[in-house]
């Protein structure tokens, strides 16, 4: 995939999630809950599948696009891991054809998105990245949106 | 200005393990080292009282590198070779694993040698972090390699690259055939590393089957693709199974073993 495509993809309107979003507890993930390949409807037809970790114990919170077969496109990170100079939330993009192969090295901060609860991260994300999202978000620390 | 031991050892020493401290939600304290995840990201290790001994310490990444595994689709529990790959850096680093999480426990008395856990187990995310280099590397060679290893370690008969007489003329290829108590088995595998070649390799091994089709009576087919990654198509799948029986490995491995052994 090239930027050129990426953006494609990432502006194009009227993406659909129709699955729940539910993070997991898994035993080969403790302390963290997951949920993994939750397709993205497109009409351009591009198989991508996203995948979530959440870390109570932080918290911190992942959303994770992956195009399967090639690697992950994009990703947002909540309070995750300091990326170079750039803060600990921030959200990652493929800039160069190999950098799904590199886990994204590219990232822009994104500190508007501190402090906020994961209903509202959530709720963001699809706004900025052109997603409707029709199943439930199941709140992991409680509620359900 | 020349270099020796002496003002070697006066730039290095100023040198900070931890670049940023703070404390989480749970209270322990969270540090920024000054390592890094293959994609530029620092790795974080957290530090605490072990709930249960107020005596021990404990400095652990909480699952922080196995997530860093999932964003590349890398599950580290799923192969044999990954978890023997995952155990030997842990055996040889003195390292826990503990579900997602890796783990030092550090004795009250023995705090002082906290700078020395912080680099081992910093270098055990790191080294856990480079299983991404197993998984871009592996070729379908390899998958056939690992398929046959479970073929062999069923003590049945098998042969391997077997020409089957098609139904237009040509011989179709097939990667094993697989002698059971009661049934034979032809087996196809599926992997790659690229997914635009998936497709096609989908239809490929359809088209195989489908040559071979009139020969179903005596045999039992089976498709066994690579779950290492998540390349193949739903609907290729679905197809596939229109002619012979799928099985995913190394994920679906014990229900493969049993349909060999029928």
């Amino acid at each position: 995939m090239t930027r050129q495509d990426f953006e494609k993809l990432r502006d194009l309107p009227n993406k659909e999630i129709t699955s729940d979003i539910a993070f997991e507890k898994k035993k080969e993930t403790t302390p963290n809950l997951v949920f993994d390949q939750v397709p993205l409807d497109n009409s351009l037809g591009v198989d991508i599948v996203l995948n979530g970790t959440y870390k109570p114990a932080i918290p911190s919170v992942t959303f994770n696009f992956v195009l399967r077969g090639v690697g992950p496109i994009c990703r947002l990170c909540v309070n995750g891991t300091f990326h170079k100079n750039i803060g600990r939330t921030h959200k990652h993009e493929l800039v160069r054809d190999d950098d799904p192969r590199l886990n994204l090295p590219i990232a822009i901060a994104q500190p508007d998105l501190d402090g906020k609860s994961m209903k509202e991260i959530w709720a963001t994300l699809c706004r900025q990245a052109n997603i409707i999202h029709t199943g439930k978000f199941i709140d992991p620390e409680g509620a359900v949106a | 200005m020349t270099m020796d031991c002496n003002n070697l050892q006066s730039f290095v020493k100023g040198f900070a393990l931890v670049r940023h401290c703070d404390e989480i939600r749970n209270g322990m304290l969270r540090m920024a080292t000054s390592f890094q995840y293959p994609n530029g990201s620092y790795i974080d290790l957290f530090l605490g009282r072990k709930p249960d001994l107020l005596s021990e310490w404990v400095l652990t990444d909480l699952g922080q590198t196995t997530a860093y595994l999932l964003d590349l689709s890398i599950k580290p529990w799923t192969t044999k070779r990954r978890k023997q790959i995952v155990s030997d850096i842990c055996q040889g680093l003195e390292v826990e694993q503990d579900g997602g999480e890796f783990k030092i426990v550090v004795p009250n008395d023995q705090i002082v040698n906290l700078p020395q856990a912080i680099v081992r187990l910093s270098q055990a995310c790191l080294r856990f972090s480079d299983l991404v280099l197993t998984q871009q590397f592996r070729m379908p060679t390899v998958f056939r390699e690992e398929l046959e290893e479970l073929v062999e370690s069923t003590s049945l008969k098998y042969e391997t690259a077997v020409l089957i007489p098609g139904q237009y003329g040509k011989d179709v290829s097939m990667d094993f055939q697989v002698y059971g108590r009661n049934v034979k088995s032809l087996i196809q595998t599926l992997s790659t590393v690229n997914s635009a070649a998936a497709h096609s390799l989908s239809n490929e091994v359809f088209r195989r089957w489908y040559d071979i089709s009139f020969q179903r009576p005596w045999y039992q087919f089976l498709t066994v693709y690579d779950t290492n990654n998540d390349i193949f198509r739903d609907d290729d799948l679905a197809r596939l199974g229109s002619v012979s029986t799928v099985f995913g490995f190394p994920a679906h491995q014990e229900d493969l073993s049993l349909a060999l052994a029928a």
